[in-house]
């Protein structure tokens, strides 16, 4: 009997040890996950081109219409038709009569205009070579639905690491250029711009709250901080929108008042508890007797804190100012709302500036092929970010436990 | 400048910043309620969207609050409770931390990334609430797996040894000694988390959509009030348009404002409990 229930116990206890063992492994399998769909989708433009082969599409042509391709008749339009590099005739027989195409295509070349060329077409169409590495044929006739239409993708060659992150054109549907150098040097100067905005007087609460408020009024202050980080971000935007942006573009008479210095100060006052809490934070730990030396050697209140009680927190402030960068970096939908969104490489503090996460979180819903792995690849260049950001506290925390 | 006046000015600068956080937090939440109130009904918070209300959007939101926490908080807890009472503190122990902790940091906008390229294109959920949902979950068990760990850490040894030595064996001891101990802060922290999850807007976007209808089951597309508002935000052009993103924005502050004062009931909870 007794036996029996020691049984049972170690059972219990070898079922919930190994349930918590098993949660554990699923959480470390989700963050592991995150990271490799994140990478795999966004590295594939630099290794290769966008797809295996040109691709034909046939856009509404009907049923009754014969299509032979390379005189192979052709039955389900909504299908892509592979083609090999070379010539290829597309003959079609329609109530208007029958036409052929010609069309060459030599997807290595140089010049993305060249790829693909209609080089025999009927009088009444219209070609349009305006996105690159496509060529559409417009056949004129009589449908309800429109005009008929061919389409000729060629596949995209692997595109270079250095024209994604220096390009500074970001033209992903027309002109296949996908340079991220605008966005990079909006999200710095935005981030940049919060953090001059919003970290001095950051710590200079946090200053507040951790050295000379009475405990009343610091009871009261930390709710209000916690209540400011707790504010949805599109709430920010909301109200940026509404009432920043409207007084930019009185104060500067400008055009449109959504610009860099709209995102800078919303984004500003948005790190400001991550900022402020950290500072308190950290001059709660330093030692009482820092300041009761630095008084007994006469110096004032003041002067104990700035020139005693914030150095020694140092590194928990750093932290703080970091922990904010990050914060800015990575905020999308508010500065989506006040920030103007153009893909240029702002020239002044008053230009319409575009974000890595704006840019994401505008375009993910219609991209797709290779603009959508663009995306990831932001997704990446964010991570990086995030990363360096990470080890950059690291280290401040090390040189804190040096101490 | 005399010692005097330099501490004078440095005081000025400390009330000056003070003063404006406490300002702008005011200011926002002021001007939001002021326009946002008059439109408070009834039936804007259980109209259709039709008609102008929010009752779709808050539903889609509730779908997804419950979806992630009932996946991030069974499995964060549990997750916490092997790393701090069973594993021993090996170096894969505290790798497995520093990667929870440094996804804390990963702007939310890549998980919306991820789930869409797992759950709403890999597993074929499309655009729905529960791919919204999975993607939260997976973004918050960071957050809830490090507060259960402070929670846990924070139990003093002598109460686990007491159990023990009285005969209970660990498990016994987990649950009704140390979980319960280390309870109130967990709910402070799952308590936050459904604050996160209500204010977060750029994954949700990617995985849930922004269809309207009030969702009828969970393979369905939602808006939630975090979109609706960004939507209403950019797209408004009437007056009334304006009036439904205010009174939504006024929503949402008042529902950060009920969950934190609920978090700090339940961590004054805590302290006393404590002392």
């Amino acid at each position: 009997m007794q036996s029996a229930n020691h049984k049972r116990k170690n059972i219990i206890e070898w079922f919930w040890k190994n349930l918590f063992l098993l949660m554990a492994t699923v959480s470390i399998i989700s963050v592991v996950t995150i990271g490799f769909f994140v990478i795999s989708n966004g590295v594939k433009p630099f290794f290769g081109p966008s797809s295996d082969t040109t691709i034909v599409y046939l856009e509404k042509f009907k049923a009754t219409d014969q299509v032979r391709l390379d005189g192979e008749l052709l039955t389900d339009f909504k299908e892509a038709f592979p083609l090999t590099d070379g010539e290829h005739t597309l003959v079609y027989n329609t109530p208007q009569g029958e036409e052929t195409i010609n069309i060459t295509i030599d997807s290595q070349n140089e010049d993305p205009a060249q790829t693909a060329v209609f080089s025999d077409e009927p009088e009444s169409s219209k070609l349009d070579d305006s996105v690159k590495y496509t060529s559409i044929l417009d056949i004129k006739g009589e449908t309800p639905v429109g005009n008929r239409k061919v389409s000729v993708v060629v596949p995209e060659p692997a595109y270079s690491v250095t024209d994604f992150l220096f390009g500074s054109e970001w033209k992903p549907t027309a002109l296949k250029l996908y340079g991220i150098l605008p966005m990079i040097l909006g999200t710095l100067g935005v981030t940049i711009g919060a953090l001059i905005l919003g970290v001095p007087i950051g710590i200079l609460t946090g200053v507040y709250i951790a050295e000379l408020a009475p405990k009343r009024v610091a009871q009261f202050l930390r709710p209000a901080v916690e209540l400011l980080a707790g504010i949805p971000s599109v709430v920010f935007g909301f109200f940026g929108l509404m009432v920043i942006v409207p007084l930019i573009q009185q104060i500067f008479g400008l055009a449109s008042g959504t610009s860099m210095l709209a995102a800078i100060i919303i984004l500003g006052v948005m790190i400001l508890p991550t900022v402020i809490s950290m500072t308190e934070t950290s001059l709660r730990a330093v030692p009482n007797y820092y300041r009761e030396g630095s008084l007994a050697l006469g110096a004032t209140k003041i002067q104990t804190i700035f020139s005693v009680t914030i150095r020694a927190a140092r590194s928990g402030i750093l932290t703080g100012v970091v922990l904010g960068f990050g914060r800015a970096v990575g905020e999308t939908m508010a500065v989506i709302l006040v920030a103007g969104n153009s893909p240029q490489v702002p020239d002044s503090i008053l230009s319409s500036v575009r974000t890595l996460t704006s840019t994401v979180a505008l375009e993910m819903s219609y991209a797709s092929g290779r603009h959508s792995e663009m995306l990831y690849a932001i997704g990446i260049v964010l991570f990086i970010f995030i990363v360096l950001l990470n080890l950059a506290i690291m280290r401040l925390n090390k040189k804190a436990g040096d101490h | 400048m005399s010692r005097k006046t330099k501490d004078l000015l440095m005081k000025a600068l400390i009330m000056f910043s003070t003063i404006f956080t406490v300002g702008v937090l005011v200011i926002i939440i002021g001007y939001i309620f002021i326009q946002g109130m008059g439109h408070l009904s009834f039936d804007f918070i259980f109209g259709s969207a039709e008609t102008g209300g929010i009752w779709p959007m808050i539903v889609s939101t509730m779908y997804i609050v419950g979806i992630s926490l009932a996946i991030s908080v069974p499995v964060g807890i549990m997750a916490a409770i092997y790393l701090t009472e069973y594993a021993k503190q090996t170096k894969f122990v505290s790798l497995i931390r520093l990667a929870t902790q440094s996804l804390a940091g990963i702007p939310s906008i890549i998980f919306g990334l991820f789930g869409l390229a797992l759950f709403v294109r890999a597993f074929g959920l499309n655009v729905s609430i529960l791919s919204a949902g999975f993607t939260l979950a997976i973004m918050n068990l960071p957050v809830i797996i490090r507060a259960t760990e402070e929670a846990l850490k924070s139990v003093p040894q002598s109460y686990r040894e007491g159990s023990l030595g009285l005969g209970a064996t660990k498990i016994q001891t987990i649950w009704k000694v140390v979980l319960p101990s280390a309870l109130p802060g967990i709910l402070t922290a799952v308590i936050l988390a459904i604050g996160r999850i209500v204010g977060e807007s750029a994954p949700v976007l990617l995985t849930a959509g922004v269809l309207k209808d009030l969702p009828t089951s969970v393979f369905d597309g939602g808006r939630t009030l975090t979109v609706h508002l960004y939507l209403l935000a950019q797209e408004a052009i009437s007056p009334e348009d304006f009036q439904i993103a205010f009174a939504t924005a006024t929503v949402l502050i008042i529902i950060v404002l009920v969950i934190n004062l609920i978090a700090r009931f339940v961590s004054a909870k805590l302290d006393k409990t404590k002392a």
